[in-house]
């Protein structure tokens, strides 16, 4: 099997990347996988080392982000210089139009993926502070607010960072590990209810 | 660890049973315990244009001048209750921060990069993967650690692409998707995510379905998360 990402060497030929990104096309293909070794992690042991050279870097970036986006990210510092609300202007300054989430929607064609741009999540955190101010107009200090909602996982996000964002603490429902790990029935949103009616109180007091 | 908490978001139809019982509960321990509840807000108040949003659309900006510091709390998670009840974690901002490179579960994978290859170059794993990574975390329960490091860290200072369900929850009688081996499966496909990220859960039952490995075997890799290793 022609597999040029095989080689553990450091440095990796350009032309192999090169043939690598035509073949995928812009998505990852399976005959990159060493059908031989186990499956979980298989394609991850057999990733190109990582590049050194920036320009490199730049010239990789051209054909390797592919179809799935238009350009490079500007990462954010890691530092500490930022902290996770204060990402989003960072990122509404220099990854605006690019995707931090994408969904499909039910019934819409296949190549339809919506993707949320950090403009808009960064706006839906904002909102989500403007709402916190105006419901809880008085509020001094930091206190400390329990999400406990049944709500989809891209709003969640977005209610997390809007409240980081307005000073409040974010109190995370319990979710207890047996529930993940030990059951082979699919989990669900719900088994922290159990926990919390266990001791409807514990996550106040 | 006890945290003094009086406000509370919630979905009041969807979760009355347990409001009722947390109400009644407060009173006979409490009769002059103050809760705020308010309802979270709705999907369409925060993301109005879902999907298509641009610079021209109307939108308010939040002002403060509120700066968070890094060694400030900002969020109470819950341990995965592996060494008894679970307990309330308080994660700093910098503790967010280092969730990016820090992170036990992906100990092992460092450790079979490094008997395959010679050991890498100090990169930020997922955010300098070559592709660049849309990664499948659709499932991850998003106020468990799992969820708040797949759905909020990688994207925000990992600078990883999610891939969720799409939001369902346009009313408040409705509820979110609920994960299934076969929806996540479903979903990583149409979001044609390259990546996924999974609990042991899932992946034993995948192992068996060579439908599963012949999706998942398509992808650059498969990340295996033990929710117990998250536990500090």
């Amino acid at each position: 099997m022609d597999t040029p990402f095989e080689s553990s060497s450091l440095s990796i030929a350009r032309d192999s990347l090169e043939d690598r990104a035509s073949r995928m096309d812009g998505y990852p293909s399976s005959s990159l996988v060493n059908s031989n070794s186990p499956w979980l992690y298989q394609s991850y042991a057999a990733l190109p080392s990582p590049i050194s050279s920036l320009q490199y870097l730049e010239d990789a970036s051209t054909f390797l982000n592919m179809s799935l986006y238009s350009r490079s990210l500007l990462n954010p510092p890691l530092d500490g210089t930022i902290t996770i609300p204060e990402t989003i202007e960072f990122h509404w300054k220099h990854n605006a139009d690019l995707p931090a989430y994408a969904f499909h929607e039910e019934g819409k064609d296949t190549n339809d993926i919506t993707e949320i741009t950090y403009l808009e999540f960064g706006r839906a955190s904002h909102r989500v502070a403007n709402f916190m101010n105006d419901k809880f107009p008085s509020v001094t200090g930091r206190p400390v607010v329990a999400v406990v909602a049944l709500t989809d996982s891209l709003l969640y996000q977005a209610i997390s960072v809007g409240l980081m964002k307005s000073g409040f603490i974010v109190r995370a429902p319990p979710y207890l590990n047996h529930e993940l790990t030990s059951i082979s029935l699919p989990f669900s949103h719900f088994p922290f209810l159990q926990e919390i009616l266990r001791g409807p109180l514990s996550i106040f007091l | 660890m006890r945290v003094s908490c009086h406000h509370l978001l919630t979905t009041r139809t969807t979760l009355k049973d347990l409001l009722d019982a947390m109400k009644t509960e407060l009173e006979t321990i409490s009769s002059s315990y103050e809760l705020a509840i308010e309802e979270v807000p709705s999907l369409h108040d925060i993301f109005p244009k879902l999907g298509v949003e641009t610079e021209g659309d109307p939108f308010t900006p939040f002002k403060t001048n509120y700066k968070p510091k890094p060694d400030e709390i900002a969020i109470y998670v819950h341990s995965s209750g592996s060494t008894g009840l679970p307990k309330a974690i308080p994660y700093e901002h910098q503790t967010l921060l280092h969730l990016t490179s820090i992170c036990k579960s992906f100990d092992m994978i460092f450790l079979e990069l490094k008997r395959l290859n010679p050991p890498p170059a100090p990169t930020i794993i997922f955010r300098d993967h070559i592709p660049r990574l849309r990664m499948a975390a659709m499932h991850l329960p998003p106020f468990h650690t799992l969820g708040i490091f797949a759905q909020l860290i990688l994207p925000l200072f990992g600078c990883t692409t999610v891939a969720v369900y799409p939001p369902v929850v346009g009313s408040r009688e409705l509820l979110p998707t609920l994960p299934t081996p076969d929806n996540v499966l479903d979903h990583v496909q149409r979001t044609k995510s390259n990546a996924l990220m999974s609990i042991p859960t899932f992946l034993q039952l995948w192992r068996q379905d060579q439908k599963a490995i012949d999706i998942l075997s398509t992808l650059q890799f498969v990340v295996r998360l033990d929710p117990v290793s998250f536990d500090q």
